[in-house]
């Protein structure tokens, strides 16, 4: 008997979810969401790539620190397209049950996605017990069940509801991408590499010196000619050694608190006013490196290069629909000129060389 | 005669302004076709029977012909075509024709296995030898 043969014999943990009851424990969560009277959840509205948004939370603060995050309603012209719903749920707080535990060691990834697929949802794999991300698909309606904000990831309040985000823009033919922008109304360049590369050192030394940005961590972005990058969050995440590096800037940020990752959570309007576009045409992929040159370089690459760069890092936070995901970053890789940077130490000599690089893009 | 179209859904691939990437999921190995090798790609998608392909090409090139022959084997041993059974009745001008008569015999393509473990492995919830799929990570 193999090990998950073993498993299978034994008996489901009480209170476990298996394939078998799988989407009817979806359905129930969902109607049960429905019927929450008038005035339980608080309403936030949200406006991503022109999309809106409408987000439904169970927990108040939540709902005013992910208002503190996301673009609001307004903040570019709505698009002819339907709302996106998202009720953000904790049962904690709605006397619900705990979120069932999900336990099926027979099941399959790809066995998962379609049993889902055919009734007419999606769903996060539930690798997190106590959190389920899953949407009714036909209704543009999401949903995120937890039993407190503890059972979240903790990157989760860096990027809140980034999971149905991407849901959101994969259904309208765009996709959110692990990366960064800068530029202006102009130009602007993707920059793309997994983390440590430099994406949002680069990106704070941008606006710093008075470049724009819609994102330094997670962008959406429409295909096109150019390819178009929207603002999907409104924060900027740097640690105290890349805040020092500006001068003036850790002596404003001394009362924020380091995140999971050591890095400090900021609002980059209130830092540096008016270098947050709403969206940006791409006309470059850059991909950095750490360096200790003594001045920038920007230098082209392969598209190979750049498409590793992109690719990996975004489809392994992204890993539905893996190939379309696969075959989206190849077009950008193709279709937009693609460049490595070597950063110097200096900030004021990379934006400058930043910034002639950004004029010398055609339109 | 074989009549091949894209191995759905083991295969996807995508046409970049003639230039074909193909991606295998099985096996995670992608592929570019550019030029001539993307034209036959379109050409055996569109109903071309793939000995008519290239019996054609031989006429025109011995090598090419070989070339070819050895090309489309590879595309199916790849898992990227299969055979589909279905002659089209009406087959549209083969691409490859007028590549051919303008001396264009380069039927280079590229193979990636770059991106081999980001297609195969499944970061989120791989399985764990002791506790099955998927593995769970305590928020407590």
């Amino acid at each position: 008997m193999t090990v998950r043969e073993a498993i299978a014999a034994r008996a489901d943990p009480p209170g476990a979810i298996g394939s078998a009851g799988l989407t009817a424990y979806l359905r129930q969560i969902i109607a049960r969401a429905r019927a929450l009277p008038q005035g339980v959840l608080t309403t936030r509205r949200f406006q991503i790539a022109g999309q809106s948004m409408v987000a439904r939370f169970s927990d108040e603060a939540r709902a005013n620190l992910y208002a503190s995050r996301l673009p609001t309603a307004g903040s570019c012209t709505a698009r002819r397209e339907p709302e996106f719903h998202v009720d953000v749920l904790e049962t904690a707080r709605l006397g619900w049950p705990a979120p069932g535990r999900w336990h099926d060691p027979l099941s399959s990834r790809d066995d998962f996605d379609r049993m889902l697929e055919r009734a007419g949802l999606r769903a996060l794999p539930p690798y997190m017990p106590r959190l389920w991300e899953f949407m009714v698909r036909e209704e543009n309606w999401a949903f995120q069940l937890t039993e407190t904000p503890l059972d979240l990831p903790v990157w989760e309040a860096g990027a809140p509801l980034r999971i149905p985000l991407h849901w959101a823009s994969l259904d309208r033919g765009r996709r959110l991408v692990h990366g960064a922008t800068l530029g202006d109304d102009r130009a602007a360049v993707l920059i793309t590499g997994p983390g440590g590369t430099g994406k949002s050192g680069l990106t704070l030394t941008g606006i710093a010196h008075g470049l724009k940005t819609v994102g330094d961590d997670y962008v959406v972005i429409e295909p096109g000619n150019p390819p178009v990058a929207w603002q999907a969050f409104r924060l900027l995440k740097q640690d105290r050694a890349g805040i020092a590096r500006l001068p003036g800037l850790a002596a404003r940020v001394s009362d924020s608190r380091p995140n999971w990752q050591g890095k400090l959570e900021l609002d980059p309007e209130s830092l540096f006013p008016g270098c947050m576009a709403a969206s940006q045409p791409i006309r470059a992929i850059l991909v950095p490196h750490i360096g200790a040159a003594t001045e920038t370089r920007i230098e082209p690459i392969e598209h190979k290069f750049a498409l590793d760069a992109l690719a990996r890092s975004t489809l392994q936070q992204f890993p539905s629909q893996r190939a379309s995901g696969f075959l989206f970053c190849t077009g950008l890789s193709k279709t937009l000129p693609c460049f490595g940077i070597a950063l110097s130490q200096a900030p004021g000599e990379i934006a400058a060389t930043l910034k002639r690089f950004i004029e010398g893009l055609g339109t | 005669m074989r009549v091949l179209s894209i191995a759905i859904p083991t295969c996807v691939a995508e046409d970049f302004d003639g230039e074909i990437v193909a991606l295998n999921l099985d096996t995670g190995l992608y592929f570019s076709f550019p030029g001539l090798a993307g034209a036959i790609w379109r050409d055996l998608n569109a109903g071309h029977p793939a000995e008519r392909v290239v019996t054609e090409l031989a006429a025109a090139n011995d090598v090419l012909g070989h070339d070819a022959s050895r090309f489309i084997n590879s595309l199916v041993s790849h898992g990227l075509l299969r055979e589909n059974g279905e002659a089209a009745s009406v087959l549209p001008e083969p691409e490859y024709r007028a590549l051919v008569e303008r001396g264009d015999f380069d039927l280079t393509f590229t193979a990636h296995d770059d991106m081999v473990d980001l297609v195969m492995t499944d970061p989120i919830h791989d399985v764990d030898e002791a506790t099955g799929w998927p593995v769970f990570h305590d928020s407590a």
